[in-house]
């Protein structure tokens, strides 16, 4: 009963997010004040995070279709702030899952170097293309938010996958570790496979996170998880840890081209944090399939939206 | 035969996080600190808040050349403005993640460990040219 309670009261923000959005929305064209918009992107952020953190997504990939689909602010700004949003979770998740054995930097390493490396030519490609036409952006940025729907739809993770031994290229990486299951008590020994196919993987994930300034943990963990045969917490908590590498270059490049607006970029970060603090605690409260299904009709508005927006709609 | 693994973390994850979590602490403090003397109007910015709803709708390249906001290391010589100081905090968590590569390449290399020492200095590497300006792509 009091479980069920719990369950309908934090529905309630999750009711208040579209109607933040849409407020937000509306009032675009009328002469709110500076410091209005601000204030509705710390809110909006605030329920990203909290909600995020509830789908098992992380705030970071709802923010550049939310924010450049409903808010005035260009859409080079919003990759710009995405990609510190992205940076500042994951350097504030990042401690904790190191230390508890859940991240691991030995699988972090050269998947995220491949991944930062071509988040450079992503940014920059993203950049040039959105000089040219930001509809360009918003139209593949709807197209990929609308493959990220269908992702999270149909990947199902496998909580311990089976390994074939012998790769060696897993073994020249030295990529394997150990972790405590909480929940029995027990070490587990891992290991990875596939690890060529992987590394293509993460071209992917670097292009997309420089090009559209999203996280990618969508992509991170079915490629970690599925593809390559890690535990799906070590999966999540590396894929939360690595953020922080790969999106460390493309940060870099957004705010040497000017792309960073601190207006945008500290309520944001300072309102998905504070949600994700939130969304951690009332995590074991709630049923995460609900949530997972408000955020991924939220997602798909989104996509919609910026695929709208494309066409001048 | 297969070969048998020896399961084991980095040793160098404990040292990691401590520098993720100090550093990254830092840069909060003074990304708010820096908002705050924004905000507050404590420093004059270089575009007054009232107009920058005028602006943050233009394009990139509009924006830099109506409000003359500064573009790669420029705005270490501005730091007496209000809209620029808060990049003194965003710069602090965008370094984060080099100063723990630069740790990790020390131990590495200390340890023998040559692999992993080389992904660290090409990690570095590419942090270093995307900090530095130095690409550029013209439309």
């Amino acid at each position: 009963m009091k479980k069920s309670i719990l369950v309908k009261f934090s529905l309630i923000p999750a009711l208040l997010l579209i109607p933040t959005i849409l407020w937000a929305a509306s009032t675009e064209i009328s002469g709110m004040p500076w410091w209005g918009w601000p204030t509705a992107l710390f809110f909006t952020t605030f329920f990203m995070g909290v909600f995020g953190v509830m789908a098992g997504i992380g705030g970071g990939v709802l923010f550049v279709p939310l924010v450049s689909g409903f808010f005035p602010f260009h859409i080079d700004f919003v990759r710009g702030a995405g990609l510190f949003i992205a940076l500042g979770s994951s350097l504030a998740a990042a401690p904790h899952l190191l230390e508890k054995n859940l991240a691991s930097l030995k699988l972090a390493l050269p998947t995220a170097l491949i991944a930062s490396a071509f988040a450079i030519v992503g940014a920059f490609l993203g950049l040039w293309l959105s000089a040219l036409n930001p509809a360009y952006i918003h139209g593949s940025l709807g197209l990929t938010i609308i493959t990220i729907v269908f992702i999270m739809l149909f990947a199902k993770n496998t909580e311990n996958p089976e390994v074939s031994r012998g790769n060696k290229l897993t073994e020249l990486l030295q990529i394997n570790g150990i972790y405590t299951e909480e929940t029995t008590g027990k070490e587990v020994s891992w290991t990875v496979h596939h690890t060529k196919r992987g590394m293509f993987g993460f071209v992917v994930v670097g292009l997309l996170a420089g090009f559209f300034g999203l996280g990618a943990g969508w992509a991170n963990v079915p490629i970690l998880n599925l593809l390559m045969g890690a535990p799906v917490k070590v999966a999540v908590a590396t894929s939360s840890f690595a953020l922080s590498i790969t999106d460390s270059t493309a940060a870099w490049i957004y705010m040497n081209k000017g792309a960073v607006l601190p207006i945008i970029v500290v309520p944001s970060m300072v309102g998905i944090m504070l949600g994700a603090r939130i969304g951690s605690k009332l995590l074991p409260k709630v049923k995460p399939t609900v949530i997972r299904y408000i955020v991924i009709t939220v997602l798909l508005l989104a996509g919609v939206r910026s695929l709208l927006k494309a066409f001048g709609i | 035969m297969e070969k048998s693994i020896v399961f084991e973390n980095a040793p160098e994850q404990h040292i990691y996080a401590k520098i993720i979590y100090h550093i990254s602490n830092l840069g909060l403090l003074a990304l708010i600190m820096g908002f705050i003397l924004y905000i507050f109007g404590v420093l004059t910015p270089l575009v007054p808040l009232e107009e920058l709803p005028k602006y943050w709708s233009l394009s990139l390249t509009q924006f830099l050349e109506k409000t003359g906001a500064p573009t790669g290391w420029r705005w270490t010589a501005m730091l007496g403005y209000g809209d620029v100081i808060p990049f003194l905090g965003v710069t602090i968590l965008a370094s984060v993640t080099f100063v723990c590569f630069l740790a990790l390449l020390f131990s590495f290399l200390q340890r023998g460990a040559k692999v992993l020492a080389f992904i660290a200095a090409m990690e570095l590497f590419f942090i270093l040219i995307s900090a530095s300006n130095l690409i550029q792509i013209s439309h």
